[in-house]
């Protein structure tokens, strides 16, 4: 069971998916609110913060590259403050699932199925991911290769959709009210940096310069996102 | 001293000889006279031989024994054969040849070992000569078409091969039919199929290793690889996975198929089975390796994965644009087979906010005569399908069509007449069959057929969701499939970017210079690169 690993490309198009649905699901709401019309600036921010965070964590994993999360924190901060810890990272990971399925319900719910209980459809995702994992990790990689192109598909088909109504003219004025209400925005965003996954998975092989790439990448994803 | 020991002797003769009285063979069961003829060594008696014999196959009428006396010499034997398994000309030369030449030779009569001796090493030219003391060798080989020789006096028979027997002739595959290729397929005969290979295959490395299985049918199975190409890894898993399987008859390479597979509970095809030698060919050219059966034209082909049931040979014999043409629509009717009745059913359900409000229009108005809410409509149209899919298939080709005419004409006309379903129902459904049948591969268009009731469910009870979410449980389940131990989604699950060459659109054959690299890594380059063809230079104006 020890053998089942999976390719750097695999890790990749797991941290695209996980890391661009959260923000394209929350980055908007969350800058907007507090930055208005420099939420983009906002965005320039968070993407430098969660590039610092998983450098970090990338380091970590370098320096251990055959341990998991769980048990290199251990390692680090001895036996009990390590359990300690990862048990923390553990609810992190469970609290992330749990607001993202119920934000994926809400939608489903309000735009196709209104009169269906959430539990049900929060029921049958929590099936299918269930099902995934427990197949395996390899099961999970070969699983995101399949879905990152139809991932990205989506994705550019809501960015054509939406370029129309892009009204350039909105960004004005740019940075009215100074910077603090542009990074103060971008704080939020940057505590979600929840690529704390990767080092959850780090039994395999995985090199810094590819996460911070796909970082990045995601980054111009919400850069476009909203205009 | 002697004469005790003689004394034992005899009591030990009388002992076996009282043994063997006891044993009734009438009484025996199958396992026990298996047992019992395993222990049985040829006597130098040759009339104890041929009654044992004639009492082992119940004298069956196409047992076949011919007693023969040579010159004035005093030395009989006969020949023992099956008539309809054997070559008749080929027992009559070896009865010509050992009268004639044991005529000549003079020996004295007493010494029918010398005799014997001489047949075996020069009189009989026969492509195949074995000689046995064992009953159960020289039952077997006769059941598999030789013919023995017994001698009055020696405990020996002589198996020559004279295999012949009467086969199909090489004809076309019905089921696997093309516009354009070689038109030979398998026979039942396996040394024919191998013929066929080795006729494609002119290296010594094309190997065929040869086991028996079944208790009953001792069917002959070859795994045919190419020495070098195919993992090493991959023929030891095959052929210890074979060596395993313990049943009294192979009726198929099918049956074999349900032991091979490495997930027994998918309905998804995990080998590929073909009749055509091309096919076959191709997959051995890329480092699999095949499993062919005596019995049978069906050869598997093995690690398979999902892409390759979606190719057919004439993709690549057409030419290049169509064979990617064709592919892509392939796997676009895959998907339509699978899901359309699934995604009609959702969001007539539930979606109607997706349809033009025009053809809503027309949908409610032509469902407005329909008494069942639209999922009873399309199970009962899938139903009614299968049924007639199957009535046409087992009838003789004549009958056939006239049920699909009945099918398709008069039940649905009559059906949407009755108001029993709606004219889009109908569309759908057909539509979906017709998607079908584009399918080459026969297993994976089952497959859809039968997953395809699921997403009906799926999209009636949960819409759009429910599709998805069936959707993304099929995909993880591909994607935990293994064939063999090979990745069964192989050039798209793990991602492998320039075997997808052969994917959904076939590259020209001159950019195909590589083996898949999963199965074929061995030796990757299969052909130079830079093949390209160009017009001639021209020279001067």
């Amino acid at each position: 069971m020890s053998a089942e690993k999976i390719s750097n490309r695999q890790l990749w198009f797991i941290l695209f998916i996980i890391r661009s649905t959260i923000i394209i699901a929350s980055l908007p709401v969350l800058t907007s609110a507090d930055a208005l019309q420099d939420a983009w600036i906002s965005a320039l921010i968070t993407l430098i913060g969660t590039e610092i965070i998983v450098f970090m964590i990338s380091l970590l994993d370098i320096k251990f590259p055959d341990l998991s999360l769980i048990e290199y924190s251990s390692k680090i901060l001895g036996t009990y403050l390590g359990r300690l810890i990862s048990l923390v990272y553990l609810w992190i990971f469970l609290q992330v699932a749990v607001v993202e399925i119920r934000i994926y319900a809400g939608v489903i719910i309000n735009t196709f199925l209104p009169q269906t209980p959430m539990i049900f459809i929060i029921g049958l995702m929590v099936l299918a991911a269930a099902i995934c994992v427990y197949s395996g990790i390899e099961v999970l990689g070969r699983t995101a290769d399949v879905l990152f192109f139809v991932f990205i598909m989506m994705i550019l088909g809501t960015i054509l959709v939406a370029l129309p109504y892009v009204k350039i003219d909105n960004i004005q004025p740019i940075l009215a009210r100074g910077w603090e209400p542009a990074i103060s925005g971008a704080l939020t965003p940057v505590a979600l940096t929840l690529n704390m996954w990767v080092i959850g998975m780090l039994g395999s092989t995985t090199n810094a310069p590819q996460k911070t790439l796909r970082t990045s990448l995601t980054a111009e994803q919400k850069g476009f996102h909203y205009g | 001293m002697k004469l005790i020991d003689t004394l034992k002797e005899l009591i030990d003769k009388l002992g076996t000889k009282n043994s063997k009285q006891v044993i009734d063979l009438e009484d025996l069961d199958i396992d026990e006279r298996e047992e019992y003829v395993n222990q049985l060594k040829l006597e130098s008696d040759l009339d104890k031989n041929l009654a044992q014999i004639k009492e082992l196959f119940g004298d069956s009428i196409d047992l076949n024994i011919r007693r023969f006396k040579i010159g004035s010499k005093d030395f009989s034997g006969a020949l023992i054969y099956m008539s309809g398994l054997t070559n008749g000309e080929a027992v009559e030369r070896i009865l010509e040849t050992l009268e004639i030449e044991l005529s000549k030779i003079n020996l004295p009569p007493n010494n029918k070992k010398d005799i014997y001796e001489n047949i075996t090493s020069d009189i009989l030219d026969n492509k195949k000569i074995d000689e046995t003391e064992d009953f159960s060798e020289l039952l077997n080989n006769v059941t598999m078409g030789s013919t023995a020789i017994l001698f009055e006096g020696i405990p020996q028979a002589i198996l020559c091969e004279t295999k012949g027997f009467e086969t199909r002739s090489i004809e076309e595959p019905d089921a696997e039919y093309m516009i354009r290729g070689p038109r030979e397929g398998f026979v039942e005969s396996i040394f024919v199929n191998t013929s066929l290979l080795r006729r494609r295959i002119r290296v010594p490395h094309l190997w065929f290793q040869s086991l028996e299985i079944g208790s009953l049918s001792k069917t002959q199975v070859a795994i045919a690889y190419i020495k070098g190409l195919a993992s090493e890894e991959l023929v030891e898993e095959v052929k210890s996975r074979l060596e395993s399987i313990e049943i009294d008859n192979v009726l198929d390479s099918g049956v074999l198929q349900e032991y091979l597979k490495d997930q027994p509970f998918t309905t998804f095809p995990l080998m590929q089975r073909t009749e055509r030698p091309d096919r076959v060919i191709s997959c051995l050219a890329e480092g699999k390796v095949a499993i062919l059966v005596d019995g049978t034209p069906f050869v598997i082909n093995l690690p398979a994965n999902l892409n390759m049931f979606f190719q057919s040979p004439d993709d690549y014999y057409e030419n290049f644009p169509f064979g990617s043409f064709v592919r892509f629509f392939r796997y676009l009717s895959f998907s339509i087979s699978l899901l359309l009745p699934g995604i009609y059913v959702a969001i007539v359900n539930f979606h109607q906010e997706l349809i033009p409000i025009g053809l809503l229009l027309k949908i409610t108005a032509t469902r407005e005569e329909v008494p069942f809410p639209i999922i009873v409509e399309a199970l009962l149209m899938q139903i009614i399908f299968e049924i007639l899919r199957e009535a046409g298939l087992r009838l003789p080709k004549a009958i056939g069509q006239a049920v699909s005419i009945v099918g398709a004409l008069v039940l649905g006309e009559a059906a949407i007449n009755a108001g029993l379903v709606s004219p889009p129902m109908v569309i759908v459904v057909a539509l979906t069959a017709i998607a079908t049948f584009t399918n080459p591969s026969f297993p994976l268009a089952a497959t859809a057929r039968m997953l395809r009731f699921g997403f009906l469910i799926l999209g009636a009870t949960a819409g759009m969701f429910g599709i998805q979410f069936g959707i993304l449980v099929l995909l993880i389940h591909l994607c935990a499939l293994r064939s063999f131990g090979y990745p069964y989604l192989q050039p798209f699950a793990p991602l492998i970017w320039q075997d997808l060459k052969d994917t959904i659109i076939r590259l020209y054959w001159w950019r195909m210079s590589t083996r898949p690299s999963l199965s074929g890594q061995r030796e990757l380059q299969r052909q130079p690169q830079g093949q390209k063809p160009e017009p001639p230079e021209e020279e001067g104006e």
